[in-house]
């Protein structure tokens, strides 16, 4: 009996022992790591989609950008519930934010992450021999735009940042701001780059249609000139665009250009794609529509009855009086950019809506407010309220013919005519030769009324020195403060003087 | 009219399921009544004495003829007489005394001598991998009785510990029916993971919610390390162990209890009605220079209740079990079914459960014992969007305007002028459910291989299969609450974990003082949790038998989902335990733990614990100190490690697809892919240090007995994803062992019990203080801010040196009362903004700058939490209490953002009424002045923390035992009957539906209107034969 036991004990314990190898331990994650990612083409285009991916994102791209472009500058008023609701958007208008004002810490940090995302890819295909070297050429090019592209947004509105082309090692993480020429100097070269092995537009397939283009990276490129005052390389490029690209003209009927029928029209350099699907109406990154036409929507509308009802929006972004008094009598533009009380859209059509903007001038403007129209979408295309459609107009072609005025308009002898009145000559607009004779003055007005509303106006004031326009701006304001979170994470951040 | 509305209740009641199964009980209880037959007896007289070992004679001894209520009490002197049939036995019992049986045996005269009690210490205790007897227990260990958890008509065994242990704190945030409370043991040591783990028949588990309170034999938790530390990296956050109950040799046993009772709101926030509401809109409106909404306020009235028109009134909640249990001693069985079911307080809201536990045990060698439990459960549980604070259906019903109506009169949902959606609408368009399935089960053996040497290996496996269905039907309330495209949402997850432990226990003695036990063990545990789902859209119809994917016309266009996750682990184990004389107690753990979530250059843990007790009663100088019959002094030290709070894989730097954008002409979302994350291949378990020193002591023969506790928790290397700094575009911070934190604190129990004439009586307590402490968070300035509110902010703020997730914002002092104290306020920052007049928020400034400061507002962490509880039987009457309380602890109070609005856009509070309506009105910043244009009174604030203390009646039981004579007659063993009330009133001077608020993670204590726990009575039943 004792034998039988120790026997049983001895195998007890070896059943312990052997239940326990360590191989056990190895349990692989079943997603790939980025060791083995990059084997081929396909792989490489999913992560160039992946840095292209943040330009789309609602609360950089879509809302920042007219948040700073058109709120906070004279042409806007924040709207929304009343001036409670985004209170720290109200507290941007008023020139009064601090740098705890959460708003400024994703339009810090996702440029950010869509450069860290352009050099994971540029590093995990240069020189790859999994990828071919067409496909190595483009899309580092893609990513040299993209990367310009996030840097621009970043330099435009904080001023001189660290600039970021490589991924960062720990020991960079705390890299101190660069100077607002060194980091116009990065964007450039890599515009400069990429213009170079980019294909133009009328070289993209039906598929590719909304990738990045030579144009685009040109038009970029003279933007950045225009930024920093190098009218003369400002003008040169832009008359060549002019010159050589014949695909870019006017889109004749002005208000074509913001509907869907207008996407990517002859007008259309660069747009960012959104697009809603039914099967996908949540909030979030993976939802890949735009929700800028939600936000400026109208919170009420009439019904045939002239009661007032509930509408599609939270009137968020409304234009003003001011702005309504730029346009020149009979400036078809007005009506295509502003809608008043009582406006009927898309009158006749089974989309037919009256806007009723009682509600948002109750909310204690001192001047009267409009909605915004050039994103409001007709009711047939409205999917969830996340899910607009319609593409962001980022670089029109018109802006290339007013930069090339603006840029003359500052040469001695320049022919700034020529830009404002093509602009003006637009077969829908055709309002003849300006009334201004002062080019500058040309320029500045043209560019209101023709990008009113399309988030340019805040930046075309400040760098052209006319920032007191806004109550409450002083030339300390250019720049909005750098979130505290991040001069707590970098102590090498120096704060703007907000 | 009265006639049709009862029978139509009745109809419904029928259909609802429950009275038939209420009659069917009936018929069951009349079968088994009928069934009684009675036997002939001969009775006698019989007297005696009873004194105790020390010779004193003891007045008020219960005697009693055991299995009657016949009995009698000693008087005076002690002495006692009976009359009892020749067959007998005498049961005589005495609180603080071991209770005798004595046969009668044709005696008639009989001294007893009652030994003092010792049962108390001689109670077993389960600890990790073996049991100890309590009196030789050196680590802090907390028990519960499982009748104290029956005692509570709630849905599950975790709601029933609130307040039954020290240190244990239980907190129901969301009152939905089937949802679990959040448990946590000696304070928060993590910012991720928190709970503690459960072990059910040796099986490791993350929760408790499906076992069937009335199928525990034992419940046990381990609080400090010295216990604990057997389960190693799992066990910091304190191990609750269950041993679920087993038949006992003898003849079969039959119980069934039951309860039905209804539920309503405990609290509901005080709003203004419609007259008030339109009154105060008005006044807003003309503040901000707008025309006033109402012409007539007054004529507005009550308006409607919007809370009402979604309250389930009266909500029903019943519980049946009934099981059987028997056996020879050879071999056990216990079989138990049980049905649950709990419809919420507000509509569309509900869980059921029906769960079926087997065990058997068989001797089937004189060395080999086999066994195994198996427990199925399968539940059903329907919710209501709760959570979040725009259109939570326990946010819009107080937002929406009283003068809105339901229903407009041609019957289309009313229309909030607004946009808050129709609470009502939102109901009717709800269909939420969670179907879930759970198998939990084991298969062990003993094996005694010599004296004293015991092998034991037990296989687990639980496997729990979930199915999350949403569906979205067209609708259209208003042009902002429509849906115009149905959709069906559904999602799976599955949960299969195996375990397999072999352990080797020996117990011996050295001569007559030296007691010896050992341990030695190993344990294998495998865990896959799979998830996956996917959303259609576009059916044909909304008819809800049609709510299947093929019908949908879009299911090539699925949105789908799946994830896999898999962990390993492999430990080994051991314990050795000695006492001298029982006197002098050691106990020494030791773990090592190797793991799939450790990065590849951490994986193995080791965690060992030691601890010591000296049970002072046993000493000769205590041999004349009659008052004290226990005391024992324990002291421990031990680390452990938190292993839950590791997610799988964070050791690599992972591709997220889903990243996409959109190309093309047409367009078409195109797939993206990017590395969000950085990995970390050093990451490994949490090291939480705990220190802890006990006292047990038992005073007046044990009338009085009590443990006290203090205990310093250290947790470091805690895991955590420290933010880097933006301009690295990392999506994802690497996780971290870089944080640390203390906990540090108290608790004290104590209970007294004992009788006075035929009253037996009990009253006890416990009270726990927590002092939490950040001690690191990484990088330095780390701040993790949490509790995101309307976009606004963040209410909460962890930061260094502070308890974690303390309040964070502006600190509103009072109310400008004129310009003046205005114009004096923004002197410093070039005037005063547009938007402040007399009446607006005063926010503390003292650098005097005119910039509002920034400060901590409050803690969600209590001071200390307590209960307490007492019981007082008198013959069959019995009647317990339990009470519970939390003190010194602040909610954020989310929804008086809309209800103390100075706006009065939304629904307002009553409070509101007492608003700020010129200088020296009132200076309380709750309530500043009415304005339709204000945007200043709105900032995250102190104006919305409120003291959330409470002390809450959470239990109240009145029962009767019906006498033996009595339940002989239908041949019955015990019938008892009772009234319950849960949650009867809470004392407490927060304003919102319950101050019972919780949180996860760094987000706690933020109170976005969550679901309040109901007030319940219930009636019952519990009867054996």
């Amino acid at each position: 009996m004792k034998k039988f036991n120790i026997l049983t004990l001895t195998m007890a314990f070896l059943v312990m022992l052997g239940s326990c190898s360590e191989d056990l331990l190895d349990t692989p994650a079943p997603s790939i790591s980025d060791v083995s990612f990059f084997t081929d083409d396909q792989a490489a285009f999913d992560v160039l989609v992946g840095a292209y991916d943040p330009m789309s994102r609602y609360n950089y791209s879509q809302i920042h950008e007219w948040m700073i472009g058109d709120i906070i500058s004279d042409d806007a008023e924040k709207g929304g519930e009343g001036p409670g609701d985004w209170a720290e958007c109200q507290d941007l208008k008023e020139f009064r934010a601090n740098s705890e004002n959460s708003i400024l810490v994703g339009r810090w940090q996702e440029p950010y992450v869509g450069i860290n995302r352009a050099n994971k890819l540029i590093a995990g295909i240069q020189d790859n021999p999994n990828i071919s070297a067409g496909v190595q050429k483009r899309y580092i090019a893609e990513a040299k735009f993209l990367r310009a592209w996030y840097h621009f947004h970043l330099v435009k509105v904080f001023g001189g940042v660290p600039i970021v082309t490589s991924v960062l090692q720990p020991s960079e993480f705390q890299n101190p701001r660069n100077s607002v020429a060194e980091v116009y100097a990065q964007i450039e070269a890599d515009l400069r780059d990429a213009a170079k092995d980019l294909p133009t537009k009328p070289d993209l397939t039906a598929e590719e249609v909304g990738r990045i283009t030579k144009g685009a990276a040109e038009a970029m490129l003279i933007k950045m000139y225009i930024f920093q005052e190098k009218w003369q390389d400002a003008a040169t490029l832009s008359q060549s665009f002019i010159d050589t690209y014949d695909w870019y003209f006017l889109e004749p009927d002005f208000e074509k250009i913001f509907t869907t029928a207008g996407e990517h029209g002859s007008e259309s350099i660069f747009e960012i794609m959104h697009l809603g699907v039914a099967s996908n109406t949540g909030w979030g990154d993976d939802n890949e529509g735009n929700v800028t036409s939600i936000y400026q929507g109208s919170r009420q509308i009439y019904n045939a009855k002239g009661e007032i009802k509930s509408g599609w929006g939270w009137g968020f972004n409304l234009p003003t009086q001011n702005l309504f008094d730029e346009f020149e009598e009979g400036d078809s533009r007005r009506s295509a950019t502003l809608i008043d009380d009582g406006d009927v859209l898309w009158e006749g059509t089974d989309d037919e809506e009256i806007i009723c903007t009682q509600h948002v001038n109750s909310i204690g403007y001192s001047q009267k407010v409009y909605h915004s129209k050039k994103y409001y979408i007709p009711p047939s295309e409205r999917l969830g309220m996340s899910d607009a459609s319609n593409n962001w107009r980022a670089i029109r072609y018109a802006d290339v013919l007013l930069w090339n005025a603006e840029a003359n308009a500052h040469i001695s002898g320049g022919d700034w005519q020529f830009g404002v009145n093509a602009v003006r000559g637009r077969e829908s607009v055709d309002l003849g030769p300006t009334p201004y004779s002062d080019g500058l003055e040309a320029v500045y007005h043209e560019r209101r009324v023709e990008f009113a509303m399309e988030s340019h106006r805040y930046w075309d004031l400040v760098r052209t020195g006319r920032g007191n326009l806004m109550p409450g701006y002083s030339d300390n304001k250019r720049y909005l403060p750098i979130p505290q979170i991040e001069i707590s994470l970098n102590p090498n951040l120096e704060p703007n003087p907000y | 009219m009265k006639k049709d509305q009862s029978s139509s209740k009745l109809n419904s009641l029928l259909e609802k399921g429950w009275l038939g199964k209420r009659l069917m009980i009936l018929a069951v209880f009349c079968i088994f009544g009928l069934h009684g037959h009675v036997f002939a007896q001969e009775t006698k007289t019989i007297t005696g004495t009873v004194t105790s070992s020390e010779g004193e004679t003891l007045p008020g001894v219960n005697v009693f003829e055991k299995g009657t209520t016949n009995g009698t009490v000693t008087d005076f002197d002690g002495k006692f007489s009976l009359q009892v049939s020749d067959d007998a036995t005498l049961v005589v019992s005495f609180i603080g005394f071991t209770t005798q049986e004595i046969l009668v045996d044709g005696k008639s005269n009989f001294d007893v001598i009652l030994q003092a009690d010792m049962t108390d210490l001689d109670e077993v205790v389960v600890v990790g991998y073996g049991i100890q007897k309590k009196s030789d227990v050196t680590g802090a260990i907390s028990t519960v009785k499982p009748e104290e958890l029956v005692k509570r008509d709630v849905a599950s065994v975790d709601q029933a510990l609130q307040g039954q242990m020290a240190g244990v704190t239980v907190t129901q945030g969301s009152g939905t029916p089937g949802e679990s409370p959040n448990i946590t043991i000696r304070g928060l040591g993590s910012l991720n993971n928190t709970s503690p783990l459960y072990v059910v028949d040796g099986m490791m588990l993350d929760d408790i919610a499906h076992i069937n309170a009335k199928d525990i034999e034992s419940l046990q938790v381990l609080k400090d390390a010295s216990a604990s530390a057997i389960y190693g990296s799992r066990g910091a956050n304190g191990v609750i162990i269950v041993t679920t109950k087993k038949g006992q040799a003898g003849q079969g046993k039959v119980m069934f209890s039951g309860y039905y009772g209804i539920q309503n709101f405990g609290h509901t926030p005080e709003l203004t009605n419609a007259s008030e509401w339109a009154m105060l809109n008005n006044e807003a409106r003309l503040a901000a220079g707008m025309e006033p909404n109402f012409s007539n306020p007054a004529s507005l009235g009550e308006g409607t209740d919007w809370l009402g028109a979604i309250t389930n009134e009266n909500a029903p909640i019943q519980s049946y079990d009934l099981s059987f249990s028997g056996g020879t001693e050879k071999s056990t069985y216990f079989i138990s079914g049980s049905y649950f079911n709990q419809e919420g307080v507000i509509n569309k809201s509900d869980y059921d459960r029906l769960s079926v536990r087997i065990n058997s045990e068989h001797r089937v060698k004189e060395w080999l014992t086999v066994g195994e439990n198996v427990t199925v459960t399968t539940s059903n549980q329907s919710t209501i969007l709760e959570g979040d604070e725009w259109n939570n259906l326990l946010i819009t019903p107080l937002n929406m305007e009283p003068t809105t109506p339901i229903f407009n009169e041609d019957g289309t949902y009313g229309v909030s002028g607004n946009q808050v959606n129709n609470p009502v609408a939102a109901i009717d368009n709800t269909f939420n459910n969670r179907e879930s399935f759970r198998v939990l089960g084991n298969l062990y053996a003993d094996i005694a291989l010599m004296k004293g040497l015991v092998f034991k290996t037990n296989l687990g496996a639980n496997m729990a299969f979930n199915e999350d269905n949403s569906y979205n039907p067209i609708y259209f309330v208003s042009i902002t609450d429509q849906n115009e495209i149905n959709s069906l949402s559904k999602g799976h997850d599955r949960e299969t974990s195996l375990s397999w432990t072999n352990t080797l226990n020996y117990n011996t003695k050295f001569g007559a003082d030296h007691d010896f036990a050992a341990t030695v063990g190993t344990d294998y545990y495998d865990q896959t949790f799979e998830w996956d789902g996917l959303s259609v859209t576009d059916f044909p119809t909304d008819e809800e038998d049609y709510r299947i994917i093929d019908n949908s016309r879009n299911k090539n266009e699925a949105v789908s989902y799946g994830a896999l996750f898999e962990s390993r682990q492999i430990s080994y184990l051991g314990r050795v335990n000695y006492a001298y004389k029982g006197r002098y107690l050691l106990t020494a753990n030791f773990r090592a733990d190797g793991s799939s979530k450790f990065g590849s250059k951490e994986k193995w843990g080791y965690f060992p614990s030691f601890s010591a007790g000296w049970r002072i009663i046993e000493e000769d100088f205590m041999d004349g100190v009659e008052f004290v019959s226990n005391l024992k002094l324990r002291a421990g030290w031990g680390q452990i490690g938190n292993q839950g709070a590791i997610f799988n894989y964070v050791q690599s730097t992972l591709a997220s697809t889903g990243l996409n954008y959109v190309l093309g002409y047409p367009k078409s979302v195109v797939n993206g892919t990017a590395f969000q994350g950085v990995g970390n291949d050093e990451i490994k378990w949490e090291t939480v240090e705990t220190t802890n020193i006990g006292l047990d002591f038992g005073l007046l023969r044990g009338k009085l007995s009590g443990s006290f506790e203090y205990y310093i928790k250290d947790t470091r290397d805690m895991i955590l994803d420290p933010p880097v700094p933006g301009q690295t575009g990392v999506e994802l911070p690497p996780w971290q062992n870089t944080g640390a934190m203390k906990n540090t604190g108290i608790e004290l129990a104590l209970n007294w019990q004992d009788k006075v004439g035929i009253v037996e009586y009990s009253i006890g307590g416990n009270i726990t203080t927590i002092n939490n402490e950040v001690i690191s968070l990484g990088t330095e300035g780390n701040v993790i801010s949490n509790g995101d509110f309307r976009s606004a902010g963040f209410v909460n703020r962890t930061v260094v040196g502070r308890p974690i997730s303390n309040f964070y914002g502006l600190v509103a002092e009072g109310l400008f009362q004129n310009q003046a104290e205005i114009d004096a306020y923004y002197a410093n920052a070039g005037g005063a903004p547009s938007n402040v007049a007399p009446g607006d928020i005063r926010y503390r400034d003292a650098d005097g700058d005119g910039e509002a400061d920034y400060d901590f507002i409050g803690s969600p962490i209590a001071d200390f939490t307590y209960a307490i509880n007492g019981s007082l039987s008198v013959k069959g009457i019995d009647f317990s209490f339990l009470l519970n309380g939390v003190q010194g602890i602040d909610v954020y109070n989310g929804p008086d953002y809309y209800q103390l609005n100075s706006m009065a856009y939304w629904n307002t509070s009553k409070e509101m009424l007492n608003r700020w309506t010129g200088e020296g009105s009132t200076n309380n910043p709750r309530h500043p002045r009415l304005n339709a244009s204000d945007s200043h009174n709105t900032r995250i604030s102190s104006r919305y923390v409120e003291d959330a203390s409470f002390l809450r009646i959470q239990n109240v039981q009145i029962g009767y035992t019906l006498p033996s004579s009595v339940v002989e007659k239908i041949k019955l063993e015990s019938l008892r009957v009772y009234v319950s009330g849960q949650n009867l009133h809470t004392f407490t001077e927060y304003t919102g539906y319950d101050p019972e608020v919780g949180g996860y993670g760094t987000e706690i204590g933020l109170d976005r209107a969550t679901y309040p726990t109901p007030r319940t009575i219930t009636f019952g039943i519990n009867l054996s034969f």
